[in-house]
């Protein structure tokens, strides 16, 4: 029987890989993040997760405006999430996958399917790091809308990430699955405000997080993500409606000059 | 505020464009070369010409050029990205006194 046994959630700038040497103060920060990033992967080792399905975000990357898809599931052998340099092979656990895919539908999420796709930075940023002390995992990459407008709302995402727990819980199959929301925190890319970070938001979402009150998440509303920057939240909020209320944990927060950086954990959720 | 992440219809080719210049290394180079000829080969319009070869992040914002593909065009393209972070935040905190 397959469970659900934890939630991780995860900011993808791409600088975390990228590594961009701006100061030594910024340096310091990444260095943290990439450490906070490995030791989910170490979490994810030692409750042998065996699939790891990661809900992010394209920005226009993977997909462009001739198709836009709200959301997606990958359920292809493999793939590869790529950002400038750096590369991260994946391997699909395409039983799991092809079994979401028909559940939800059943379940009235109309989700789309691709079977060749590449994934960009939301995928690529943190998975770099997880996936070094992870062990062997395969990922199930889920695409959920939250930078193309119109977009997903926050209330779908948690109903979207219940739907996704009852799906595996009905597998017929032995997995132990670990979900991963990618994006966030405070951030303003290719804006007049980038350089600001939205602390307070932040600290609000975290509160949350620590306190198992995730699902109140749910209700935020699309223009207050985009007013504090934090429209990612849409991948958390996700893998949040997955584990439910269980008190999480949060391994790092560090206001860096572009982005409120965030590393947080949900163990239990079964 | 507006809709922050529409993409605006008459932008539909600066946003193909600084999206392949995102993914290709190649044309990339090229568009380092020789920026009109990418923008020929993309059909850009005159004002989404203009916007490109401004430069400048905020007027592309206030045309209402989408941000991600602001973001390819200067952090990216321009190696905004590797600056010094004073040069290349753009939203300066306001200080109390």
């Amino acid at each position: 029987m397959a469970k659900i046994v934890g939630a991780y959630m995860s900011s993808h700038a791409p600088q975390i890989i990228l590594q961009p040497r701006v100061s030594d103060e910024y340096v310091a920060q990444l260095a943290k993040v990439q450490s906070a990033l490995m030791s989910i992967g170490e979490r994810m080792r030692k409750k042998n997760v065996n699939t790891l399905i990661v809900f992010g975000s394209d920005h226009m990357e993977t997909f462009f405006l001739d198709n836009y898809p709200q959301m997606l599931l990958f359920i292809g052998e493999a793939s590869s999430a790529k950002f400038v340099d750096k590369e991260v092979a994946i391997q699909n656990d395409t039983e799991l996958a092809l079994h979401l895919l028909y559940n939800l539908l059943d379940q009235g999420f109309d989700v789309c399917f691709s079977q060749e796709m590449r994934l960009d930075h939301p995928f690529a940023s943190p998975l770099y790091w997880v996936l070094k002390t992870a062990g062997n995992v395969r990922v199930i990459p889920f695409h959920v809308n939250s930078n193309v407008s119109p977009r997903v709302s926050p209330k779908r995402c948690y109903q979207l990430g219940q739907a996704v727990r009852r799906a595996v819980e009905e597998f017929d199959g032995d997995r132990r699955v670990a979900v991963y929301g990618t994006g966030g925190l405070s951030h303003y890319p290719g804006t007049p405000l980038y350089g600001k970070v939205d602390v307070e938001a932040d600290q609000q979402i975290i509160r949350k997080i620590v306190e198992g009150r995730g699902s109140e998440l749910a209700n935020l509303t699309s223009r207050w993500l985009d007013e504090t920057g934090n429209f990612e939240l849409r991948t958390w909020i996700a893998a949040l409606g997955v584990v439910g209320d269980v008190p999480g944990e949060v391994l790092v927060y560090e206001r860096a000059y572009h982005i409120g950086y965030c590393v947080a954990a949900v163990d239990g959720g079964a | 505020m507006r809709e922050l992440f529409f993409p605006e219809l008459r932008f539909y080719r600066l946003h193909k464009m600084a999206r392949a210049i995102h993914l290709d290394a190649d044309l990339r180079k090229k568009f380092w070369e020789n920026p009109e000829a990418v923008m020929d080969e993309f059909g850009l319009t005159p004002e989404e010409r203009e916007l490109v070869r401004s430069k400048d992040p905020v007027k592309m914002f206030n045309a209402g050029v989408m941000p991600y593909a602001i973001f390819y065009l200067i952090w990216e393209a321009e190696g905004w990205i590797f600056l010094p972070p004073e040069k290349q935040t753009l939203y300066k905190e306001v200080s109390a006194s």
